[in-house]
């Protein structure tokens, strides 16, 4: 009897751990030793990949463009002139080669002796000068701004923002290798909104003052608000030549 | 009728198979602690057996608590971001090898017992 009962109860057991092992084969990658981190690691994989291939096929489809433009203008020289011109208008629009205006904001950073002297950070903005204007720039730059200069210095993909000091105390701050001097004035050309919501989040003004400069934010929502220049600095490879034949 | 347990066994399988029922990944983890429970209860059942001190009803109990527990403790380990389920890991697979090498002394016992009862009959 005793025996009898152990085995049905045994068959009974056996029958559920046979389905567990299923269900649980079935359930978990066996690949895979942390299921979760894969399926997300996945999602965010396609995601990536869905992105570029949106960038890519968006990219080709401009580049088949171009190609039929060029193999429509093959027969005429004046049309492939044409063509190549608008061609080079377009590399110099999107290089900053060419001067801009549009709806933006004004941003004027000046000395102010009469804001409250806090001697934590007062003077502080001599100093950190470089990098804080970088900071602002690169957020305006993040926050829908196209086009931005600096004392009229337009800022490109190859631009520097420099605090040089010299063998005395003072520094002087140099835009594409031109020194500037104070008041700091910030053109930027793009998204009104978001670009005095990202000024406000970061507090750019209040940190300003508390080193004694008064920053002045301006909107100019006007067709051509702001006007912005054409960089005319050095280009790459005005002095430095590509060795040939190595 | 020892192949009833195996019978079992197959048909568990067979109808976890055919019936496609899949548990979402983040539980996965709780299904495989019970499983493990589910098998140190079933050689312990099978030690139990092998020594006479088999009992159908603290079986049948400790099967389904032991798999709820374990499966409970991977839950609260999982809610307090403490690896709990390391505990039932552990007791379990320390249990199952105890169990698994007592089962398989008392059968070299009976195999070596049942031998020399063989050699006594054929001596003349």
């Amino acid at each position: 009897m005793n025996r009898r009962t152990f085995l049905w109860s045994l068959t009974g057991v056996s029958a559920v751990l046979g389905f567990m092992l299923t269900v649980q084969l079935a359930s978990r990658p066996a690949s895979s030793t942390n299921g979760m981190a894969s399926f997300l690691d996945l999602t965010s994989q396609i995601d990536e990949a869905s992105t570029e291939n949106r960038i890519l096929a968006a990219d080709l489809a401009r580049q088949r463009a171009q190609l039929a433009q060029y193999q429509a203008a093959a027969g005429s020289r004046a049309l492939l002139r044409k063509a190549f011109l608008k061609d080079e208008q377009s590399v110099a629009r999107e290089a900053g080669m060419t001067r801009v205006s549009g709806p933006g904001i004004t941003i004027t950073i000046r000395d102010d002796p009469k804001l409250p002297f806090i001697p934590e950070y007062a003077g502080q903005f001599s100093t950190e000068s470089d990098q804080l204007i970088s900071q602002i720039v690169n957020d305006l730059f993040a926050n829908g701004a196209t086009a931005i200069s600096i004392n009229g210095q337009r800022l490109v993909t190859t631009s520097s923002i420099r605090l040089v000091r010299g063998l005395g105390p003072s520094a002087t701050l140099q835009i594409n290798g031109n020194p500037i001097v104070s008041p700091y004035v910030i053109r930027a050309i793009g998204s009104i909104s978001r670009m005095k919501a990202v000024l406000t989040v970061d507090n750019v003004a209040i940190v300003l003052n508390l080193m004694q400069e008064d920053c002045i934010i301006r909107t100019h929502p006007a067709k051509d608000g702001v006007r912005i220049p054409a960089y005319n600095g050095r280009l790459p490879g005005q002095y430095a030549k590509e060795v040939g034949g190595s | 009728m020892i192949w009833l347990p195996v019978m079992g066994l197959i048909i568990g399988a067979a109808i976890g198979y055919i019936s496609h029922v899949h548990i979402p990944v983040a539980f996965s983890s709780y299904l495989s602690i019970a499983v493990l429970a589910a098998l140190d209860t079933v050689f312990g059942g099978v030690r139990a057996s092998l020594e006479k001190s088999f009992d159908g009803r603290v079986f049948l109990t400790g099967f389904f608590s032991n798999i709820l527990l374990a499966a409970l403790l991977a839950f609260i380990g999982n809610q307090l971001g403490v690896d709990l389920y390391l505990a039932a890991v552990v007791a379990f697979g320390v249990r199952l090898f105890q169990n698994i090498a007592v089962i398989r002394r008392i059968v070299f016992e009976r195999m070596s017992q049942r031998g020399k009862g063989i050699r006594e009959l054929k001596r003349p």
